[in-house]
């Protein structure tokens, strides 16, 4: 949910029209459990961009840290943008 | 972890019924209000056949068959493709069948190759977990 609030804002920031974005896929991967009353902060990074047959497919990666700065979990997701002409 | 996990175990399928409220609960949680997942006019403009289940709901239903199978083990990796559209027909729902086997168990931990269907087809590509059992 962290991560999906900075794909969130990144999809905001990119004015994205939301139906036209489907999630290809998604990975987790964790060093520690997360656990209550934790701190986390979601960095949210563009990997990749690649375009195949109208279609926008941006790879993402999201590295999730506690208040001290220690890894907690990295995430990948690819979205994929279907154009209105595609 | 109940028993302990040997390659070429079979885990008992489970079967989850998701509702159209189901995904309104979920925008809600999550934040992710697409409208492919609630109005189905929308979802047709765009292509797709109806009204479509998140897909990391679908990978959280996965999860928790994996947190029943293995009381509550600590997930270390889960990751899967989003494959095929699940779709929610608007009175009845649709099942969900989570099924897995156990692949490797090494160094402490163990991978769970799972199978993810829906109507007899896979929804999700390479659905995989790994746990620190």
């Amino acid at each position: 949910v962290l991560a999906f609030d900075a794909m969130n804002a990144f999809l905001e920031a990119e004015q994205v029209d939301l139906s036209r974005i489907v999630h290809g896929d998604q990975k987790f991967t964790y060093e520690r459990p997360v656990r209550p009353g934790d701190v986390l902060t979601a960095t949210l990074t563009v990997a990749s961009l690649r375009q195949i047959a109208g279609a926008d497919i941006i790879g993402t990666t999201s590295e999730i840290t506690d208040d001290s700065g220690a890894h907690v979990c990295a995430t990948s997701a690819t979205l994929v943008h279907r154009s209105a002409d595609a | 972890m109940s028993s302990p996990l040997s390659p070429g175990d079979a885990l008992p399928p489970q079967v989850f019924v998701v509702h159209r409220d189901d995904l309104v609960r979920y925008a809600n949680a999550s934040g992710d209000h697409n409208p492919i997942h609630q109005d189905e006019d929308v979802a047709r403009s765009v292509g797709l056949p109806g009204v479509i289940a998140h897909g990391m709901f679908t990978m959280a239903l996965a999860a928790r068959a994996v947190h029943t199978w293995t009381d509550g083990a600590e997930v270390v990796e889960l990751g899967c493709k989003f494959t095929k559209p699940v779709v929610v027909p608007a009175e009845d729902g649709v099942e969900i069948q989570v099924a897995g086997t156990v692949k490797d168990v090494s160094d402490g931990r163990t991978t769970l190759a799972l199978e993810v269907t829906c109507g007899g087809e896979k929804v999700l590509g390479m659905p995989r977990a790994v746990l620190r059992a």
